[in-house]
């Protein structure tokens, strides 16, 4: 597979604010990657310096092999205000969007885009639509005008109701089957967590956190010890570069592998835990995990 | 490819009502104007012998040139804040770039000042036909065009200070006040201090004006008055450095922007 993006100790700062720091991503073709955090953890700004809308302060980023400063149709990015022409009707709005995308609109294309948005009233302007038809908007001129091969969605759920949610997952689902790349930013990830093959979690401007959403990834296994078996067990876990947390006698091994695997190096070693029980691990339990209890970032 | 870019441009300005407003309004200035030459013989400035082809289109390029910087910056304005009003940056800047966006806004703009001047000039022909006028045998073409360039250099400088000032400030109000009423409180201005007159734009304007339209001298109410004695040559290419200059801080400054999303 190739790479799409790849960054390498990006950093953004905003006067004293900084955004992101030493951030290096690597996500391939095909993949569809949940750009996880709490609001102001840097997700938008990763995005926008993806897009080329905005410049990185130090660290460097391809996308598509070179340095991103916008004009790549290749690239949709649905930004997560809304971004139409509030006194032109849906019609004009995507007319105006196929036109700077070159191509020469006509009624049945128009018609069509805005059959698959549901989108009837194709006279009412946008300024008078609900939020949740903005945003259908904003996804027909973001994903329905061009061929892209790279989306970048910026809480793409924001103001949809949950068949407007559902419709969105079909919507990225059909775009993962045509082999897309996509980028999917959210702080609400349940919603989101079964379309989703990668993921990153951003916490404070650093990623904390990185993986694929199977389960083994997700997978978590606690192992009762014995007290004088734990100093070997973690020298073991240690050598494996497994991730793990301790608790009382309580071990939490996060599972990059099958669970056997960790049984067996305990076992070859002479560490026969007292109990051990496996716990599937879900996205938003690792968001939490690696994000702490604070409300924002 | 361009073609449908400048289409996307247009369309997106077309329907605004800011535009609308202003686009009517001078049509009536223009209409109410000719009113009073033409029609009202009560009218201080009723004089229909003087209303031929070349004198309408003529005087109508003269009143674009007085007071088309108005709407003209309006327009400018417009074209360059809208994408930042509207946060539609995102398409406008990732579909074509930050150069290439720049250019084709630019382009729409010196486009819509060229309308204008045709639909002035358009005006001015069918203003005299309505007067039974018509003679086409005395309009001094190679005038008409000198006319028509001057006017075009003129509303070109003011569109862009519009232009330009949306895109610094981010907002459309910020080319209004830049583009429209700087300009007018600054020539106020000046009047007291007459030191900072070669400061103004008015200052290179009104020489171009002066040089420009010199066959509207027999009419009793029009009365240019030169502000600063310069050449036409060296007003002209005051006016181009000033054009050019404007187009390249605006083309750099978009270049090294941080865009909202």
């Amino acid at each position: 597979m190739s790479t799409i993006i790849q960054s390498n100790l990006l950093c953004k700062e905003y006067k004293k604010n900084k955004a992101l720091k030493e951030v290096n991503i690597e996500i391939e073709a095909g993949q569809v990657v949940g750009l996880l955090g709490k609001n102001g953890a840097g997700k938008t700004t990763l995005n926008k310096i993806i897009t080329g809308l905005t410049f990185p302060s130090a660290g460097s980023i391809e996308v598509f092999g070179k340095v991103p400063i916008g004009g790549d149709k290749r690239i949709g990015y649905l930004s997560e205000n809304i971004a139409l022409y509030p006194h032109l009707s849906a019609k004009e709005n995507i007319e105006i969007s196929l036109l700077q995308n070159g191509h020469s609109p006509n009624r049945k294309q128009i018609n069509h885009i805005l059959d698959t948005v549901s989108i009837d009233n194709t006279r009412k302007k946008a300024k008078d639509f609900s939020l949740g038809m903005k945003r259908r908007l904003q996804v027909a001129m973001t994903i329905l005008t061009s061929e892209r091969d790279l989306l970048i969605l910026d809480e793409p759920t924001n103001g949809l109701d949950l068949d407007g949610v559902m419709w969105l997952k079909k919507m990225v689902s059909e775009c993962k089957a045509q082999g897309k790349t996509i980028l999917l930013s959210s702080h609400s990830i349940e919603q989101m967590e079964d379309i989703l093959t990668d993921y990153f979690i951003l916490h404070k401007g650093n990623v904390v956190d990185t993986g694929k959403v199977d389960i083994h990834n997700n997978d978590l296994i606690t192992l009762e010890l014995k007290k004088e078996d734990f100093s070997l067990a973690i020298q073991l876990l240690d050598t494996t570069n497994s991730t793990y947390i301790q608790e009382n006698t309580d071990l939490h091994i996060v599972l990059h592998h099958e669970y056997m695997y960790y049984l067996q190096i305990l076992n070859s070693n002479g560490i026969y835990p007292i109990a051990y029980n496996l716990k599937r691990k879900t996205l938003v339990d690792r968001f939490h995990q690696f994000t702490g209890g604070e409300k924002d970032a | 490819m361009l073609r449908k870019q400048l289409k996307a441009e247009v369309k997106k300005i077309q329907k605004l009502p800011g535009i609308i407003i202003v686009t009517l309004l001078c049509f009536l200035f223009f209409v109410m104007l000719y009113y009073q030459k033409a029609i009202n013989i009560h009218s201080g400035f009723f004089t229909p012998d003087l209303l031929t082809i070349e004198y309408m289109s003529s005087f109508n390029l003269l009143l674009l040139s007085l007071v088309g910087f108005v709407p003209i910056s309006i327009v400018g304005a417009y074209i360059g804040g809208i994408d930042y009003v509207f946060n539609t940056n995102v398409y406008t800047i990732g579909t074509n770039g930050r150069l290439k966006s720049t250019i084709v806004k630019m382009i729409t703009l010196f486009i819509i000042i060229l309308t204008f001047i045709c639909f002035t000039v358009i005006l001015g022909v069918v203003e005299s036909i309505m007067l039974n006028r018509i003679k086409l045998q005395n309009v001094d073409w190679n005038l008409l065009i000198k006319q028509v360039f001057s006017c075009y250099i003129i509303l070109s400088l003011s569109g862009l200070l519009g232009f330009f000032g949306a895109t610094i400030t981010k907002r459309v109000y910020g080319g209004i006040m830049i583009g429209t009423v700087f300009p007018i409180i600054f020539g106020q201005m000046v009047r007291y201090t007459p030191f900072l007159r070669p400061l103004t734009i008015e200052s290179y304007t009104s020489s171009i004006v002066y040089h420009s339209f010199h066959n509207l001298s027999n009419d009793p109410q029009i009365q240019v008055q030169i502000v600063h004695r310069l050449t036409y040559e060296t007003s002209l290419f005051i006016i181009f450095a000033l054009i050019i200059l404007f187009c390249f801080i605006t083309t750099i400054m978009v270049s090294r922007r941080n865009f909202n999303a």
